[in-house]
Parts: C-alpha cells; structure tokens; sequence
C-alpha cells in the first residue's frame, strides 16, 4: 500500500503555496537557530576584550546588536513558519472535511442506512483530527526536530570534534530509553483510559438505574461498587505518572550526562588558550538547547505513522479530492480559503408543472438489511391528481410504499412508473425537482424557518411560493406569535418549536422546496403530532390549494400515510396495507360497506376520540 | 448585573473553601510536596552560579585546579532539579488523585440521596458528567493549574532573588523590561483566551452541523439537495477555520515576540553593562554571564504563570458545578426502626389522589384504585395517561398532592428504604440490569439472601432453565450492550427482573409491562407465572399493561384516560360494555397503534 502521505497529496496541492513559503520558513529559522548562541559567545569575548582595553565601545555595541540580528534571523521566520504551516494544516483538514461531506452525500441510500451517525462524525471529526497531526508532524516537526538537530550538531563538531563526539556519546542510548519509555507510558496510558471507561460505565448504569436502587433499598452496595472502581483509576493513574517521572529523570539525565566533559574539558581548552571565553559559554548553550530536544526525534516516527491508520478509516468516505478548476489563481496562498467555494451550483432542470400519475407494477421491496419483506407484489395505478391515503396496521408497509415511490431504495422486484416512465430511468434531479417530501420524522435544520421551507432555494424568487406554503400548512397564525416570523431561527440555538409546528413547518418544506411546483406529494403520517382539529383543517386546505379544483398549474396527486383515519373520508381512494399486501382498496363509502379492517378500525377510533376526556394538561 | 456577579464571586470563595476542606486531611503530604518545590526551585540557581565560578576563578585566571569537581556539582544540580521535579510530579498526582477519589465517592452518595425529582429535572447526561468531566477539571486544578503556579511563582522570587544578590545594578536594568512584558503577556492572553472561545463555539457549530445533515439526509436525497448541502457545509467550515485562523495568529506570534524581548533585555544588559565599565561597577565576565543566563530563566515562568491562572479559573467553574450538587439537601428517608417488625400484610389502596411532576400540572386527578391481596389489576390507558405514574407513587418514589396512599398496610413513604423490597416488588418497564453476574443482578448485591430464596424466587418466576442454559449459570456475567458478557433478549431480561422482585417474597408486586413485543415464548411463560404467584400466595398484582392480551387475563381492569379514570370493571364486563377498552382491543386485534395516539393538543 502507498503511504498515505502520497495519497492525500492533492490536499497539499491546494495548500502548495503556503507550504513551500511555510518550509522556507521553517528551514531559515532552523539552519539560523545556533546564531543566538553562537552569536551571545561572540559579544560575551567581545566585551572581555572592551573591559582590557582591547576592543572599542563601538564594538561593544555591534557585538550586541549583533546578537539581537541573530535572534531576529531565527524568530522572524519563526512566526512565519507558524503561521502559514498551522493554518495550511487547518484548511487540509477543513478540505478534507468536505470531501468527506461531499461523499457520504453521494453514497446510496442502503449503505447511509448501515453507518450510524455516530461512526461518521468519529470519522470526520476525531479521524481527520489525528490525521492532521500526522501531517503536522510531517510538515512542521521535520524541520524543527530533525534539522534543529543537525545545525545544533554540526556547529558543535564545528567548534569542537573531539569534544563533542565524547559529549555526544550517551546521547543514542538517551533516545532508545526515551522511545522506550513512550511506549511503555502508552500501554499504562491505554490501561488508565480503559480504567476511566470502567468507571463511567458504572457510573453511567448505577445513575440511570437510580430508581431501581432506591426501590430495591441497594444503594450501599452500588456505592460501593462505584468506589472500587474509582480506586482502580486512581491506582491506574498513579502507575502512568510513577512510570513517567521515574524513567525522565533517567534519560535525562543520560542526555546531559555529557555536560560534565563539556565543562571540565571545555574549561581546560580555554586555560590552554584553545578556546574563548565566548565559545566555551556559547559551546554550553548549543549542547543543552540540543539535549533539552533531541530525545524527541524518535518519537516524531511514530507520530507521523499514527496518521496512516487514521486516513484508512476515513478513506471510504471521500468524495474525491477537487483539483484547482474555478479557484482563484492565488488560492493556495490565501490563509482561510476552502476549496470549491465558490462551485457553482448545477442550475434546476427546466420541467413544466403537472399532476403525476404513478403505477406500481407488483413492487417487492425490502429496506436494507432487513430479514423480512416490506411490500410484497403490490400492484396499484394511482391517476395524476388523485388524492390517496393509506393506513394499515403497525410495520404493514406504509412508509415502505412511500419511500419506494421516492425512489431512493432500490426495488427487490417489480417496477413504479411515474407517467409511464420507469423511475430508474428518470434523472435524479428530474425526479426530485417535481416530488414534495414530508418524512414520518419532521426533520428541520438548524437556521431560519424560511430557510427550512425553502431548503436552498433562492429564497427572493420563492417568495410567494414560500408564503403560499405558509398559508396551506396553517401555520399563518403561529408565526405572528414568534418572535422574528419566518426568520425566527430554530435547531438548537433558536427558539424551540412543538411536535405539531414541526410537523407542518415540514409540510411547508414539502410544498415549496421542489424546484418546480410539486407535481406529487408523498405525505407518511403528516398529522400524527396534530389533534383532530388541525389535521381535519390541513386536509381541507391541502385539498383546496391542490386538489382537482385547483388551478390547473397547481393541481399535484397526494399520497399520504397515516393510522388516523378522522381525514380519510375526504380522500378519493383508500388502500389498506396489511404486511405488505393490499388488503382493502376503495372509497371511503365503498370501505365501510364492505365493512372489512377498515370498517372496523374506522368506528373504533371514532368510539377513543368520542370518550377522550381532555381535562389534564401537558404531560411530562 | 453587579448584583449576579457579587453573588458569582461569594460562591467561587466558597467553592474554594470547600476545596481547602478537601485538601485539609493531606496536610502534610502538600507540605512535602512545598519543600520539593522551594529545594527544586533553588537548585535550578546552580548551574549558572557554578558557570560564573568557572569563569572568573578558573578560566580568567588560568586556574585548572577544582574544574572537574565544579562540572561534577553542574551534572549533580541538574540531575537533582530533574529527581525533585519527579518527586513533586509524583506527590501532586498522589494527592490529588487521593482528594479527587474522595470528591467523586462523596459525590456519587450524595446524588444517590438527593429525592427523584432531581433525575427527573435534570438529563442523565448532565448527572454522569458532573460525575465524570468536572471531576476531571478539579484533577486539572490540582495536578497542572495550581501545582504550576505555585511552582512558576516560587522559581520567579528565586531567581529575582539570585538576580538581585548578583548584581543588583544588572537587576535594575533587567527590571526595566518587566513592564512591557507584562502588558505584552497580558494582551496575548485576553486575545487568545477569546480566539480559543470562538475556536470552540465553531467546533461546536461543525458538531451540529455534521450532526443534522447526517440526521436528515434521507430529506436532503429526497429533494436532491446535495449540492446545497456540500455548499452550506464548506460555509460553515470556512467560519471554523477562520476563528481557528484567529487563534493560530496568536499563538504563531507569542513565542517569537516573547523571544524577541527577552534578546533586546540582552543586548541592554551585555551593552549597559559594558558601557558602565565592567571593572567599575565591580561587575566580573562571570557574573554577566551567570545573570545573562538566570535572565532566561526568568522569562519561562512570567510567561506561563498567566495561563496557569486561566486554568484555575476554568477549572474553577467545573468545581463549582460540583458543589452546587454537594449543597442540595437530601431527602429525609424513614428510620430504619419504626418498620422493622412490621409484617407486611394488605393489598394496595390509592383514594381520591391527585399528584403531578409539574406545579399546576396534575398527571392524575383524584384516581381511587384498590387491589386486594390476590388479586391482579391491571392499568390501561394510552401514552401520557398517568399509568407509569401511579407505579411510581406506589414505590414511593414521590409524594402525592393530595389523598391516601398505602401499600401492604403503610405509606410507602414511611416504608425504611432497605425494608422497601419485603413490601414491594417492582418490575420496571425499561428493565435495569447492571453488569456483573446473573446472581449479583438478582441479589442487587445483597451477601445476606439465603440461597433457597433465591432459588425459589427463579422457579416461580420460571428462568431455571435460562439460567441453566447460561455457560456459567449464576455466575455468568450480564452484559450491559457494549463490552463482555451475555446478551438477553428483553423477554429474558423481563423475566430475570421478576425473579429479582421476587427473592424477597413482597407483599405488593407491581409490574409494568415492556412496550416492545418480546418473544412469545418466553410471554406465555412469564403469564403462567404471574398468575400462579397471585392465587398461591395471596401477592396483590398491579399491572400496567401495554399489551391489551394481558389486561384481559388480569381479574380487574382500569382504563385512564388524561390522569382520570375512566373505566373501571372485569375484563368480560368491559368488553361487555363496547366502552374504552372494547374499542383499543378492537385496535390491538387489528395490529393498530393505539399507545402513542394522544397527539400533543396544547401546542399544535
């Protein structure tokens, strides 16, 4: 397998620019990182020489402000190396986000269904975290470890070989220990964690079942249990710091061990008129700054692997990686820059409104994964703008002929035609331009309530539509009670909204967010958080805004779901589902007759609202 | 608000009062841990003190003589500073983890005593993390805020000491760059303390963000609007990134500028220095050298001590958070004495009750229900009737408003809590079984259950042959969905929490049945069960069922409706009746949702 590094370099493509002046950066200040010591030699010798009268003021001065250069040339393209490596990190990281968004999108339908939520945020969150820093440590750490390393040992040798190959020698084995130690601290590390896991857990179960050990009188005992744990992660702990500070002083001390040669041998060389004052002090800087550091290159190995793993798990997600069509000509310079934002998006297909007319041809569908079937050979001619219920009992399929319609699963058997045509071959965008949506779960998004209805329409030109859809959904009222109207913003932050406005906020979206005027409305339980009432004037409203006495250039076949029956009266055609099959099928009249399920649910449910005492209020 | 914040700043001198209570019984371990500090601190002054030895003893005067038993003191110094700075890491860890110990077993006891409503009012996740997360923030005070601070603090007065004693002439000079760093550390502070804040908030925000679209994306491939999407996401991850950009600028500039100051206060020092007449002022090479030398050592900790105040700060929030749990008052529970040698005889009896979670939001209203010992009632009613609430009342979990409540003949209030499972078994509707083995979930724990209870226990409720079947029977270990152990099906979980009502032969045994259909099997067997336990041993049974099937097997049956009771009669008369309860049969027969279908009226 090709090292991940090379296969995300289209990131540092887009980045280039700030990389390359980054590394320059990067490699300035780490070749001119020895100058401060070198340099503070230099003016300590120069001042020697000023206070025996051998050397000028005017040296003095240069000497000094020479010193100042040298930390100059060092911290200058210090920050800049900082500055354009951290933020190239933090935009290949954005990139690198969505492309992830941007693939997970455009997975089918059954394998969303198979990944939960959670494993793709671990993905795109914790994944593309570690990642980063194994690029940081790629791209920044490099010239900071391993060239710091290099000039420091260099300009050592450079002032002394002799020396400094003594001095040096212990510093190997320092390393070893200090990798050593790491993976060592990392086993600890790993069993503390899981310590910590332990605890919570026990935490977690013993506090949710709170009620139990009350009922039961066991709280002593669950006290305990929480205790012993608690002590197995302070133990744990313990043994992680033990480890940790008791091996540092050790390679530490092998790293420095060196120093006592640098002083003694150092001291004698400057007796014998060898060496300077200056150098000898500067010689001891060079040594501890290299030591107080070097340990860590080892290390740095390690790190740069651990974003391998990291890039596997995400890997499966990326959409693959835009190159630089459409982005400015100095996009990889700009600090906070995101590729492809400024793409285009593709413009709506131009489709003229009209009712569709749907058949199902003996469709046998199944959802992913699932043991059992859904609908079994289901065969059903639905004429444009009809309006449609159906009901049935709990798991008959209701929602899975709603969804098979959409036509985002595919089909085990059979085949839906919308206006004669096969679904599958209707292009996406054709097919979703023209089919309203409201899901049994009113998912809204956090934002506006008007950005929901229109759900990335252009809001401006959608106006009317918007405010129609407002009006239809009953919802006119409800929005002069709310603070900003149809900007009043919802989700998390914003104002909290009930089920039942949820629910019709969702309707709205159905209505206006298609492209063109919805030529079909698929509807599952659109008034199950709703009371009689309201759902007995969302009907009649739907059917006046879009049923066969609407105008022509609104008029959409509705099919909706539900296991309320109060609105099907009004519904031109009824079918039954019962496991997965087409049990009942007619008008309400034609159902009631027969005096079939329907029949029976149907004077059942008017016998609950009958004697439905409502005197409590809202329940917790 | 100079009223809120008065008050903030009452409760942070509390909270840290009660953090000096906790502290209080390692008094001397800390007093330890001050002396590895202060010897620490003094033995870091060494090594430029040996260096300026060196230079004006040895290498200005040629002297060899002693070289190598000063580079042998430098070796020793800095190998003493890196064993005291392990001694001190290690009593820090040990002391706080020590306190933290303490903190989070009080706290875990005193949650356990707090009253009900308390879990009622405040999600589980708040609970498990002032538990867990703020716990962790008082470890961060300890071991990294205050342990470095009061570390940076004592090296800062020792070596302002050593600078001064040196020369204090160079001291003068040094002092004169104090100031701006101090304004310079300060105004990074502020402004990367708020960058970092905006860096969360976004974060947060691509949370949410990844959250809903994730969320919702079978709306967003309904309505082909991907491309939307991807756009609004590349949005919102340019917000993030420039609030992160923010934060970079900061932290990219603070160490160069810090560096920058700290070589010009250099460059004044060699040049002050030397413009004063090194000979002069009496000032030798290695005195300049040594100080230029302690001027590094200086700087290190006025940086950091800035950020460690943060820390304490923030972690002084978590703390908080913890006490203003530690402040609640506990419920006041029954005496042990008063109900030891009570036998518990009678059924249940609720009159004329009203009770509510909410003030002015009564669940029930005035409900009247008897249950005679050998007799099984069971509750019907749709979500939100108030069933589950009278199960509560009855475990004396809370207190009603108004009217009697008994159980076994006593308010299950005065009931002592660990007398509570002789008078009442309860069978929870989300059955709570923790991880450990069959037999501890069963004894909850309890060393004092004979085992011939427990055995009969499990034969009447009809799991022999499940714990049989188990690899290690009652020792195998219950997992709790994720980790090791077995996994039990609801139905044999439902089972195995009858058999644990049971252990304890109670008087009253209520029993709320699971929502989710479990296994037929294993239903039949749990009704065969039930009824059994009703006639042979005069158990009085409150039901609440969520499957019609067995309200119709119980002797008694009362539908609720909104908090009230609406029906009340044998199953036969009821039916009989073509009522409430004839209709939501008709509804069950047919497979129909009739539980969830009391749509939310206020609101809509």
């Amino acid at each position: 397998m090709k090292h991940y590094l090379w296969e995300i370099r289209p990131y540092f493509h887009q980045v280039a620019g700030e990389l390359v002046i980054g590394s320059i950066c990067g490699i300035l200040m780490n070749t001119m990182i020895v100058l401060p010591a070198v340099l503070l030699g230099h003016a300590i010798d120069v001042t020697l020489a000023f206070d025996k009268g051998q050397a000028s003021l005017n040296d003095v001065t240069w000497a000094a402000l020479a010193f100042l250069g040298g930390t100059l040339a060092t911290q200058v393209p210090r920050l800049g190396k900082r500055w354009w490596l951290m933020t190239a990190n933090a935009r290949i990281r954005a990139n690198l986000r969505a492309d992830a968004m941007r693939g997970v999108l455009a997975w089918p339908m059954e394998r969303l269904h198979a990944t939960s939520i959670g494993e793709l945020m671990a993905r795109i969150v914790a994944d593309v975290e570690v990642l980063g820093v194994g690029i940081r440590e790629f791209t920044i750490e490099m010239w900071d470890t391993v060239l710091y390393s290099i000039s420091f040992v260099v300009t050592m040798f450079i002032y002394n070989p002799g020396l400094s190959l003594l001095a040096l020698l212990p510093v190997p084995f320092a390393m070893l220990l200090a990798q050593a130690t790491g993976r060592w601290v990392r086993t600890r590390t790993t069993a503390a964690r899981e310590a910590n896991a332990n605890l919570t857990t026990i935490l977690q179960e013993q506090l949710a079942g709170i009620r139990v050990l009350k009922l039961f009188g066991r709280k002593d005992a669950s006290a305990k249990k929480v205790e012993q744990k608690s002590n197995n992660l302070v133990e744990a702990n313990l043994s992680v710091v033990r480890l940790r500070e008791g091996l540092k002083p050790i390679y530490s001390t092998l790293m420095v061990a060196g120093i006592i040669l640098v002083v003694a041998m150092g001291s004698q060389r400057v007796i014998a008129g060898a060496m300077t004052v200056g150098a000898f002090v500067a010689y001891i800087q060079l040594f501890l700054q290299f030591t107080g550091r070097g340990y860590r290159i080892p290390q740095l190995f390690n790190s740069v692997q651990s974003g391998g793993a990291a890039y596997k798990r995400l890997k499966p997600l990326l959409a693959p990686a835009r190159g630089l069509a459409n982005e400015p000509h100095n996009a990889s310079f700009q600090p906070d820059r995101i590729n492809g934002l400024d793409e285009p998006l593709p413009p709506p297909p131009a489709i003229e409104h009209q009712p569709l007319a749907v058949s199902l041809e003996d469709v046998t569908f199944r959802y992913p994964g699932a043991p059992q079937l859904a609908l079994k050979g289901v065969s059903l001619d639905i004429p444009a703008g009809a309006f449609v219920a159906i009901t049935g009992p709990v798991g008959c399929g209701k929602s899975a002929l709603l969804r098979a319609v959409l036509g985002l699963y595919p089909l085990e058997h059979g085949q839906i035609r919308i206006m004669g045509q096969n679904l599958n071959e209707i292009p996406s965008e054709v097919r979703t331009a023209q089919i309203g949506y409201l899901p049994q779960d009113p998912f809204l998004f956090s934002g506006s309530i008007r950005e929901n209805i229109a759900f990335g329409q252009d809001e401006q030109n959608e106006e009317s539509r918007i405010l129609q859809a407002v009006r239809t959904a009953t919802l006119e009222e409800v929005f002069l009670t709310f603070p900003a109207g149809l900007d009043t913003q919802i989700g998390e932050l914003g104002t909290r909204v009930s089920g039942g406005q949820r629910q019709r906020i969702a309707l709205a979206r159905s209505l206006a967010a298609t492209p063109t005027i919805p030529g079909l409305l698929v509807l599952d339980d659109p008034f199950s958080a709703v009371d009689l009432d309201t759902e007995a004037m969302l009907i009649e409203s739907l059917r006046q805004t879009y049923g066969p006495d609407a105008p022509k250039g609104l008029q959409a076949t509705v099919l909706l779901s539900s296991h309320r029956l109060a609105a099907f009266p009004h519904a031109d055609r009824i079918i039954v589902l019962d496991q997965g099959r087409i049990l009942e099928s007619g008008s309400h009249a034609e159902l009631m007759d027969a005096g079939g399920l329907y029949a029976r649910i149907f004077k059942a449910q008017a016998l609950v609202s009958l004697t439905n005492g409502r005197t409590g209020g809202k329940y917790a | 608000m100079p009223d809120s914040r008065g008050e903030s700043t009452s409760i942070r001198s509390t909270t840290r009062q009660q953090l000096l209570v906790i502290l209080a019984p390692r008094k001397l371990r800390i007093l330890v841990i001050a002396i590895t500090i202060l010897t620490g601190a003094g033995l870091e002054l060494v090594p430029p003190l040996v260096l300026k030895q060196i230079i004006d003893n040895h290498l200005t005067l040629g002297n060899p003589q002693g070289i190598w038993g000063l580079a042998f003191v430098y070796l020793a110094s800095v190998v003493g500073v890196q064993s005291l700075g392990f001694l001190t890491s290690y009593l820090t860890a040990l002391t706080a983890q020590g306190a933290l110990n303490d903190l989070r077993v009080r706290l875990y006891r005193h949650l356990q005593h707090l009253p009900i409503q308390y879990y009622d009012q405040n999600p589980l996740g708040d609970i498990i993390s002032r538990c867990t997360a703020d716990v962790d923030t008082v470890d961060t005070l300890f071991s990294s805020g205050v342990a470095g601070l009061v570390t940076d603090l004592v090296r800062l007065v020792t070596v302002s000491f050593a600078m001064i004693a040196l020369s204090p002439i160079l001291a003068l000079i040094s002092a004169l760059v104090v100031p701006p760093l101090l304004w310079i550390t300060n105004a990074f502070r502020v402004r990367i303390r708020d960058a970092e804040r905006k860096n969360r908030i976004a974060v947060g925000l691509l949370n949410t963000h990844l959250q809903e679209t994730f969320g919702g994306v079978e709306v967003i491939r309904a309505f082909g609007r991907e491309p939307v999407i991807v756009v609004r996401f590349r949005r919102v991850l340019e917000k993030t990134l420039k609030a992160y950009n923010l934060s970079a600028k900061f932290s990219a500039l603070y160490t160069p500028i810090m560096q920058i100051l700290m070589a010009i206060a250099i460059t004044l020092l060699l040049w002050g220095g030397a413009q004063a007449g090194l000979h002069k002022v009496e000032i030798s090479l290695g005195t300049l050298t040594a100080f230029v030398l302690l001027f590094k050592r200086f700087f290190d900790p006025i940086t950091s001590v800035g950020e460690e105040w943060q820390t304490v700060q923030s972690a002084l929030s978590g703390a908080e958070r913890i006490f203003q749990v530690l402040d609640l008052p506990v419920e006041e529970e029954a005496m042990s004495e008063s109900g030891t040698h009570i036998k518990p005889t009678g059924g249940i009896l609720v009159n004329d009750m009203t009770f509510g979670y909410f003030e002015d939001q009564p669940v029930l209203n005035h409900v009247t229900l008897k249950v005679a010992p050998g007799e099984h009632v069971a509750l019907v009613g749709r979500t939100g009737a108030g069933k589950s609430s009278i199960l509560n009342l009855l475990g004396g979990l809370y207190t009603p408003w108004q009217g009697v409540i008994q159980v076994a003949g006593l308010d299950p209030h005065q009931i002592p809590e660990i007398e509570r499972r002789r008078f009442i078994g309860v069978v929870p509707q989300a059955v709570q079984l923790f991880s450990g083995s069959v037999l501890e979930n069963l004894t909850l724990g309890d060393p004092d259950v004979p085992e011939e209870a427990v055995e009969r226990a499990v034969h009447i409720a009809g799991v022999e042959g499940l714990i049989q079947s188990l690899p290690k029977g009652y020792d195998t270990q219950i997992s709790n969905g994720a980790g090791e152990g077995v996994q039990l099906s609801s139905g044999q979980r439902q089972m195995l929490s009858l058999a644990r009502a049971l252990i304890w032969d109670p008087a009253v045994l209520l029993f709320d049945e699971a929502t989710s259909a479990i296994d037929s099997a294993s239903e039949a067997a749990f009704r065969q069960a039930l009824l059994a336990e009703t006639s042979r041993h005069q158990r009085a049974i409150l039901t609440v069922a969520h499957r019609l099937s067995t309200a119709r097997e119980a002797d008694r049956v009362v539908v609720l409706e909104n908090g009230l009771v609406l029906e009340t009669g044998t199953p036969a008369e009821l039916i009989h009746k073509g009522g409430r309860f004839a209709a939501l049969l008709e509804l069950e027969a047919a497979g129909w949702d009739w539980r969830a279908d009391a749509p939310d009226t206020v609101n809509s």
